[in-house]
């Protein structure tokens, strides 16, 4: 093994923490702020299609410009809190980079859960009315379990989509497996950018696996991602073959 | 017992239930008899206020039923429809027990009234328990549909064409247990099919509707003998001839 190699792999376990940090928490964020506005958005269509109309919007945005974007955005915040509050707000590092993917991770997770609530037989549907469920009573025991395939394969997407930009953190100041990329870029050693990719295929392999327990079989599938292939793409692409 | 009042419903320009009065005794089982369109099954739902109606009311008992929740009159009333939609994640026996569970019954009574009802329906409750709806035919889903309306004792009974898409053997037998039901508890019944013969076998009385409106509402004997009007008559005609061509042929056949 070289000695650049060694180098390079001994920097692995500081990047590949906070590459799984940032993912990880990211997809809370996004499952915590998207399956309850799916919810809310199933319960009112016209509502419902703004809130994915904005989700598909900025998903358009391409992933790099949209952490990039984070940055001026954060400081001009910054500056407005330390006028106001005497409180100022990091433009660069980790939130910025957090914001980006949460907002990335919205669509594929809210869509489905609208999709997966959508999709409930109406038949069984106006059974928990008829019944005598509340609206309440029949979200919880009946639209969200037989919706829950569908919302899983959601966050199942959402996970290897932010696996995968979470490499582009390295530029907004967030360190990732992407520091592999965009050090081996600047400085044409090619060693770096083959740890990444093997490591970051292994991520989003993880990723993958963990989020579809065979139970949770995804049998009723339907968000099919529609994507841009930023520069560290290769690791989800590999990952799903 | 169930009085309906000038009920009416309204979506958009279009009437679909018009002006409808008409009174069930207690114990009774009346069938509303009509074609698609006919407003049936939105008078039915209107019972239960899974359609709220745009003008009228309707008395269970002498109380409006709108003076209660949904979802608290709901589990008073039980309700068993054409496509059954039994709850595909929950057992057989979860399913029936789904209202007694949500009026807070205790787990060993709800079990008990499980299986009360599933011999009741006909289904072995040992074996028929602990399936899921998809392990099940379609009479037998539609006999879990029955056993589930009728699973928090209610007094009032609303049937939206429960053995619809059935074979002619198991909606048969289905009629037939409805029938012994009847017989072993005095549950008041609204019934809406737009079978003829299943109105004939069934009713105590007939109300047959047509575009909203109630046509005629009188005994199986009354409809046959003296329809109000040549569109009852028609109706009519059709279970006669069908009954007089297969008397002739089991006639030529003892021949």
């Amino acid at each position: 093994m070289s000695e650049a190699l060694r180098d390079q792999l001994a920097l692995l376990p500081t990047y590949l923490a906070a590459h799984l940090q940032l993912t990880l928490l990211a997809l809370l964020l996004g499952t915590t702020l998207s399956i309850p506005l799916g919810i809310w958005a199933s319960r009112r269509p016209r509502a419902g299609r703004v809130a994915l109309g904005a989700a598909s919007v900025l998903q358009t945005i391409p992933s790099l410009a949209l952490l990039a974007m984070m940055v001026p955005a954060l400081a001009a915040l910054g500056r407005a809190t330390q006028a106001s509050l005497g409180v100022t707000v990091p433009s660069i590092g980790f939130l910025p980079a957090l914001i980006g993917l949460t907002l990335y991770s919205i669509l594929p997770i809210l869509q489905n859960t609208v999709i997966g609530i959508a999709g409930v037989d109406p038949a069984v549907v106006e059974a928990a009315r008829a019944v005598g469920m509340t609206d309440r009573q029949r979200l919880r025991r009946v639209e969200l379990p037989l919706a829950l395939p569908v919302i899983v394969a959601g966050v199942r997407t959402a996970a290897v989509w932010v696996v995968g930009l979470a490499t582009l953190s390295t530029p907004v100041g967030a360190p990732s497996l992407g520091n592999y990329i965009f050090s081996g870029l600047q400085t044409s050693r090619w060693c770096s950018t083959r740890s990444c990719t093997r490591s970051s295929t292994g991520c989003a392999r993880a990723a993958a696996v963990s989020s579809s327990p065979r139970r949770w079989s995804s049998r009723r599938c339907t968000f099919t991602p529609r994507r841009r292939s930023p520069p560290a793409s290769w690791a989800t692409h590999r990952a799903r073959s | 017992m169930i009085v309906l009042e000038q009920l009416t419903k309204r979506y958009g320009d279009a009437v679909v239930v018009d002006r409808l009065s008409l009174e069930v005794a207690r114990g009774e089982l009346l069938v509303l008899l009509g074609g698609s369109g006919s407003g049936k099954t939105t008078t039915l739902k209107m019972i239960n206020r899974l359609v709220e109606p745009s003008a009228g009311r309707v008395l269970i008992d002498g109380a409006d039923v709108t003076a209660v929740e949904p979802a608290a009159l709901r589990r008073r009333i039980g309700y068993a429809f054409q496509q059954v939609g039994l709850f595909p994640h929950m057992t057989v026996a979860e399913n029936v027990g789904i209202t007694p569970a949500l009026l807070g019954w205790e787990a060993a009574r709800v079990a008990a009234r499980v299986d009360t009802l599933l011999e009741l329906v006909e289904l072995d409750p040992a074996t028929f328990r602990d399936r899921r709806p998809a392990e099940l035919s379609g009479g037998q889903q539609q006999r879990v549909g029955v056993a589930r309306a009728l699973a928090a004792e209610p007094a009032v009974l609303l049937l939206d064409e429960p053995f619809g898409a059935l074979d002619p053997l198991t909606r048969d037998r289905l009629q037939q247990s409805i029938i012994s039901i009847r017989t072993k508890i005095g549950v008041t019944i609204v019934f809406v099919t737009h079978d003829m013969v299943e109105a004939l076998l069934l009713g105590d009385r007939i109300a047959v509707l047509r575009d909203g409106r109630l046509v005629q509402l009188g005994t199986p004997a009354e409809l046959l003998r003296r329809p109000a009007d040549p569109y009852v008559a028609q109706l009519m005609e059709t279970p006669l001839r069908h009954g007089r061509i297969v008397d002739a042929l089991a006639g030529s056949q003892q021949d």
